[in-house]
């Protein structure tokens, strides 16, 4: 070999190494240390330097149609909900979100909210506040104290630390509001703290209810036990319109406090994305020595799942947020917000709903319908049949005699800074003003069970009620979004390896 | 012939590359694509095979 081919070769050798050992670096991140960001009105580089980098760490906006990526101007965002994937070279176990962003946007739409993935199979996004219209802006009236993040809002000035008034509402709630359920809280959960309901007031009865609709996929419950023995059952059948397995786990908490479980393993014999129903299979829980009171029932299972002839020894069962009955017959349910969000997954469910009286027409299968109500306890809703995803952000009952909510109101878009509140109490950074009005919001995570799918996390950018075809709900500019993820660094580890 | 070299050399060079490229992606997907645009050097493959075959055959 001359001497002029060995000098090139051992040069793009020694180069390749090099890259190797770049990419091993990448990977691992000795530093724990990773971060991922754009800023969406710099100036674009030339198109030939562009051809020449790799992809960003930060994907294009999904879908496209909600958003409109301007020439070195910030990305517009006009309709909910808008999706990025973030590549990390491993995973980490928190992640600090900056985004940098200019809201225009009405009392329609008065949340943005950011978060990631937590759980592929329920879909479940671990969402944060990144703007609050009502606590920036709405609130200005009212005498407002701080600790830390934590904010208590108060209509009339009564207390003079939020110590003082979560130890007044601990030991005697109804003696502060003036109204039921007078205290709205926004990204903060009261455990341990009185529900907002009075317990004593349920009627004590050993009856036991039967669900009359058939319940499809992942739901949850609260119901009241009057006695100290729990008896749930109910017939679980298997569509088979997914290509998984369809497992079904049955849990009952008081509190955060598992109090029984049933695990169901699909077994049935049936191909799976057949579309065959499985035989009913019959799930039972009983319980003893259980306190009277309070319970949540997690029904935790894919869209393939339906839940038959549900029966609990109470009087009190209501579906928490979300319900789907697919029945053939007429269909009569109640909730407590003002409000109803409604979806169709199937042509078959396609029908004319009513709530209130009022109808709303489901004409088009995956568009989220939604309709409001009259000024009331609670709402009626009439289906002619099933197989429409109802939401809201309370509850779904039978009736009147079965409703139960013990959540405190959660100030959002529907509940507003409504009369019947005197207190809110809010988890919640206020944005921090940077140059031509632009606001920037810092947002926590952690992350290490977060999903992460051949490299990348998911994260969800929300604003509810923002609608493409609602020009009047508004819109938002996004300057810039930064990810810096945290984890264990290399030295850590081999320290934890050597147990030093 | 240094140019000759230099073309041979260059495609050889860019084939390791790519083979890298395939490696890693399938060990670690998404890792190379970060860093490196793949269609520009699958582009740049080509043009150097072709530049190749033609001082080979002078």
């Amino acid at each position: 070999m001359s001497s002029f081919k060995y000098k090139i070769r051992i040069f793009w050798l020694i180069l390749l190494l090099i890259i190797f050992l770049f990419l091993l670096w990448q990977k691992v991140s000795p530093s724990g240390e990773w971060t991922c960001g754009q800023d969406f009105s710099a100036n674009s580089i030339s198109s030939l330097t562009d051809s020449l980098d790799g992809r960003s760490c930060l994907s294009k906006v999904t879908p496209i149609e909600r958003a409109v990526a301007t020439n070195n101007g910030p990305l517009i965002v006009l309709a909910d909900p808008v999706y990025f994937s973030i590549f990390t070279p491993r995973a980490f176990s928190r992640a600090e979100v900056e985004i940098t962003y200019r809201p225009h946007l009405s009392s329609s739409t008065p949340i943005i909210e950011a978060g990631f993935l937590a759980d592929n199979k329920l879909w479940r996004y671990d969402l944060q506040p990144v703007y609050n219209l009502w606590l920036e802006k709405g609130l200005k009236d009212w005498q407002s104290l701080s600790m830390g993040s934590l904010h208590l809002f108060q209509r009339q000035a009564k207390f003079d630390s939020i110590f003082d008034f979560l130890g007044v509402w601990q030991n005697d709630s109804s003696s502060l509001c003036s109204t039921p359920r007078c205290l709205a809280v926004y990204n903060f959960d009261l455990d341990g703290f009185p529900p907002a309901l009075n317990l004593g007031q349920l009627k004590q009865s050993s009856e036991s209810l039967v669900f009359p609709y058939a319940i499809r996929g992942a739901h949850q419950f609260y119901f009241y036990l009057s006695g100290s023995t729990l008896n749930l059952s109910g017939e679980l059948i298997d569509r088979n319109e997914g290509k998984d397995k369809d497992s079904v786990t049955i849990a009952v908490y008081s509190g955060t406090r598992l109090v029984a479980s049933a695990e169901i393993e699909d077994k049935g014999t049936e191909i799976e994305g057949s579309g065959d129903w499985g035989e009913s299979k019959l799930v039972q829980i009983n319980k003893e020595d259980l306190a009277p009171g309070l319970y949540r029932l997690d029904f935790r299972t894919s869209d393939d799942v339906m839940i038959k002839n549900l029966s609990l020894n109470t009087q009190y069962l209501s579906a928490l947020h979300k319900i789907w009955l697919e029945n053939k017959e007429n269909i009569h349910l109640i909730t407590d917000a003002p409000y109803l969000q409604v979806k169709a997954l199937n042509p078959a469910a396609l029908q004319q709903l009513h709530f209130d009286g009022k109808v709303l027409n489901i004409k088009e299968i995956y568009y989220q319908y939604e309709t409001k109500g009259e000024e009331a306890d609670w709402h009626n809703i009439d289906l002619n049949n099933g197989g429409l995803i109802l939401e809201n952000n309370g509850v779904f009952a039978l009736g009147g005699e079965s409703l139960l909510n013990p959540d405190y109101p959660r100030l959002d878009r529907s509940l507003g800074v409504s009369p019947q509140l005197d207190y809110i109490l809010a988890d919640y950074e206020l944005a921090q003003s940077e140059r031509d009005n632009y606001l920037s919001s810092r947002l926590d995570f952690s992350t290490a069970n977060f999903y992460r799918e051949k490299g990348n996390y998911n994260l969800i950018l929300s604003i509810p009620g923002l609608k493409l075809d609602q020009a009047s709900s508004g819109y938002l500019e996004i300057k810039e979004i930064k990810v810096r993820f945290y984890g264990n660094s290399l030295w850590f580890k081999i320290r934890n390896w050597l147990n030093l | 012939m240094k140019k000759g070299v230099i073309v041979k050399e260059f495609f050889y060079f860019l084939s390791a590359l790519l083979l890298l490229a395939v490696l890693v992606e399938l060990i670690f997907p998404g890792l190379f694509v970060l860093f490196f645009n793949l269609a520009f050097l699958t582009a740049l493959w080509l043009i150097s095979a072709l530049l190749s075959l033609l001082y080979v055959r002078q």
